[in-house]
């Protein structure tokens, strides 16, 4: 600021104004200022991304440099969402592994079911999270509507009740940005959520997720299944990265978890293995019951002579260095995922466990729910913080994501038994659905189609 | 079951429209405004900003008329920014949104603490950022001495009446007053409630002396004016109609529609000849 006299004033610690604040750079944060960023009604408006950290460097994802443990499975819709924020060309010139099967089956019975596409056509593309943050950082660099801060630490959020007040973020360093709205993409733990006093609903599962960088070997040298078995301490979950490399993903109680991050490569491999492909679990009379069944069922095509091709994991050869790492696993959802001059996407407003793999592309669906909403409140002239516009975001985006979420917990339940009554009837249950095709396409097609 | 749907919107609306009908005030001279309502809604005057307030109806109709406002201006010639008057613009609701659209508005209020409601919110940094508050400001005044102004005879792209006529003591002499504003070709938006058996169950009966979501008396049904009596108003104030069109409140999730029905709310699109 200049004064009469050419005296310069220190802008620090100034309070200064943003039109929308998105609190957290992560996979959601990022694509939500991609999005304000393209969105031809918020280009008169001005948006602040705070990141704690900084950006990864593209750099690390080239071919052959070793795999990031933190992956994720995008869907379908999702990989349009990536398209729209043009940053799917990005993503793709370094690496993602195209899934075209998901293969699901139980430990302690033979029922199984798989989720294919039309020829392809993706059920996934496995993505490091990095390389989406950093690729979505770097696009939205490119807007003049976006402003970036990194490595900068919030201290304290200020939600208002009216839109007669704005509401704040205090940064460590003292700074004050004011602002009509403050987005929460700012993970589990939320300092947005804190701040609004929005009811949140959450438990733990009492498991932990272990996850790690694998070499595995397959057949026939291809690896685009992605493989998860349900066994009684939780799902063991192998998503391709390349045809030798695979993310795993597996859920068991902490106590296994911490020992089996600590054991020595070879004997990690060997029980990882184990977990794959034991039949210890296995219940013969659920067995049999299944067996006949599907002898009995019309409709499936492998009932004469069944096709052993394509049912049997890849045996993992080798753990890569220093990949272990795992995490507590739990479940939460924000009642209202907004307030007067906030709303909070992603993690910040929904958890949930791993084993779908659906969790940040629930977060995408937030940022593009919310972008079009706020889109409409700008070209209406209305405050963007204003709820009347606010809980369109909200009953759309709970809309989309509590089924989701109910039912990936249920499923978790349902499957950390080995009660004889709960197999049978999960797996009848899971292998009836598996030989109804139109009732599995229609369900494939609600999960991933183009929307 | 239709019935009781129309009864839900037509409580609610009751709840809102006394408010934004805060327009007339003893301190205005000799005009078409009932003095009464000023002193009640004077006392509202700190809610306007409050979305979940007696005002939360209001806010979601921006919904539907600020589009419509927006989309007919644009169809027209008219000077940029075009020049836009709110008549009975109370705590600025509908005002502050048209300025961010684009508009340079003026927005007059018979109730002095609604229009010094409306001033504070100008303060507002969102809007001095900007430049929004260059373009938006309120007067305390009635819209017959306000049309009395030269500069204001034929001064307007565009004249809005939101929820405001079936207020008025004198139909006539209030829409002749907006016609006045408007320069020739320029459109008159208007909103208000209907007169019929639906409107006095559900406005008046229900919702002041069953579920007395209103203090008795506070709608004057027989004040309510009909499409057909507007039009006719409107034309012999030298105006068209050029499309009547019904509006709906849904009490769950407070959002509204257009309908084809005109029985409660409606809503009127004129032009100044």
């Amino acid at each position: 600021m200049k004064l009469p006299g050419g005296t310069i004033i220190s802008m620090r610690n100034a309070s200064s104004y943003y039109d929308a604040v998105i609190v957290g750079g992560g996979m959601v944060g990022n694509a939500m200022a991609c999005a304000l960023g393209a969105n031809k009604s918020f280009q008169s408006k001005s948006v602040l991304l705070l990141d704690a950290g900084r950006s990864p460097s593209l750099s690390s994802f080239e071919q052959g440099t070793p795999f990031n443990n933190r992956v994720v499975a995008t869907s379908p819709t999702s990989i349009d969402i990536f398209k729209q924020l043009g940053v799917w060309e990005q993503i793709k010139s370094h690496r993602a592994k195209k899934v075209n099967r998901l293969f699901v089956f139980d430990s302690c019975s033979t029922s199984e079911i798989e989720f294919e596409r039309g020829q392809n056509e993706e059920v996934a593309y496995i993505i490091e999270n990095d390389l989406i943050v950093g690729s979505l950082f770097e696009k939205m660099t490119e807007y003049k509507n976006i402003d970036v801060k990194t490595s900068v630490k919030v201290d304290e959020c200020s939600i208002p009740n009216s839109l007669e007040h704005l509401a704040y973020v205090k940064l460590e360093n003292g700074d004050v940005i004011e602002t009509s709205l403050l987005i929460g993409a700012d993970g589990v733990n939320s300092k947005v959520r804190h701040a609004s006093d929005l009811n949140y609903t959450t438990f733990n599962y009492n498991q932990h997720g272990l996850v790690a960088i694998v070499e595995i070997q397959t057949a026939s040298g291809k690896n685009d299944t992605a493989w998860q078995r349900f066994t009684t301490l939780g799902p063991v979950a192998l998503l391709p990265l390349s045809d030798t490399v695979s993310g795993l993903t597996w859920s068991t109680s902490p106590e296994e978890a911490q020992r089996l991050k600590q054991l020595p490569s070879d004997q990690f491999v060997d029980e990882l293995n184990s977990a794959l492909f034991s039949q210890d679990d296995q219940n013969q009379f659920v067995n049999q019951a299944i067996f006949a069944l599907n002898r009995l069922n019309p409709f499936r095509p492998e009932t004469f002579g069944r096709k052993a091709e394509g049912t049997i994991p890849p045996h993992v050869i080798n753990v890569q260095d220093k990949s272990r790492a795992s995490f507590p696993l739990g479940f939460g959802n924000a009642h209202s995922y907004i307030t007067t001059r906030c709303a909070l996407i992603g993690d910040a407003a929904h958890r949930m466990h791993p084993l779908a793999g659906q969790g940040v592309n629930l977060g995408w669906s937030d940022a593009q729910i919310l972008n079009k909403v706020l889109g409409d409140a700008a070209r209406e002239g209305a405050d963007i913080g204003s709820i009347t516009y606010l809980s369109e975001f909200d009953s759309a985006a709970q809309k989309h994501n509590l089924p989701v979420m109910v039912s990936v917990d249920l499923l978790n339940r349902l499957y950390r038994t080995d009660a004889p009554a709960i197999v049978a009837a999960r797996s009848f249950g899971l292998n009836a659905f598996n030989s109804l095709g139109p009732v599995k396409n229609y369900l494939i097609n609600y999960l991933s189609a183009h929307r | 079951m239709l019935n009781t749907l129309n009864g839900l919107k037509y409580i609610r609306l009751t709840k809102i429209r006394c408010p934004q009908k805060r327009c007339q005030s003893n301190a205005v001279s000799a005009s078409s405004i009932d003095s009464d309502e000023v002193e009640k809604f004077g006392k509202l005057s700190s809610e306007w900003a409050d979305e979940l307030g007696s005002f939360h109806a209001l806010h979601s109709l921006n919904r539907i008329r600020v589009p419509w406002i927006v989309e007919n201006v644009n169809k027209i010639k008219r000077t940029n920014p075009p020049r836009l008057v709110d008549v009975g613009s109370g705590g600025g609701l509908l005002s502050i949104p048209l300025a961010k659209c684009g508009f340079d508005v003026t927005g007059i209020d018979a109730t002095q603490r609604a229009v010094e409601a409306a001033n504070r919110s100008l303060e507002a940094k969102p809007l001095n950022l900007s430049g929004v508050s260059e373009r938006l400001r309120f007067q305390h005044t009635s819209v017959e001495e306000f049309c009395q102004r030269a500069e204001n005879k034929s001064g307007y792209d565009a004249v809005v009446g939101s929820e405001i006529v079936e207020h008025v003591a004198d139909l006539n002499r209030f829409v002749n007053s907006l016609a006045e504003l408007a320069r020739p070709g320029a459109p008159l938006f208007i909103t208000t409630i209907n007169r019929t058996m639906m409107s006095k169950l559900t406005a008046i009966w229900l919702a002041e002396n069953v579920m007395k979501i209103v203090p008795a008396g506070v709608h004057n049904w027989e004040k309510f004016v009909t499409p057909e009596e507007l039009s006719a108003v409107l034309f012999d104030s030298g105006c068209s109609v050029v499309a009547t069109q019904g509006i709906m409140y849904h009490p769950v999730g407070n959002h509204w529609t257009w309908i084809n029905s005109t029985q409660c709310n409606y809503a009127i699109l004129a032009v100044k000849n």
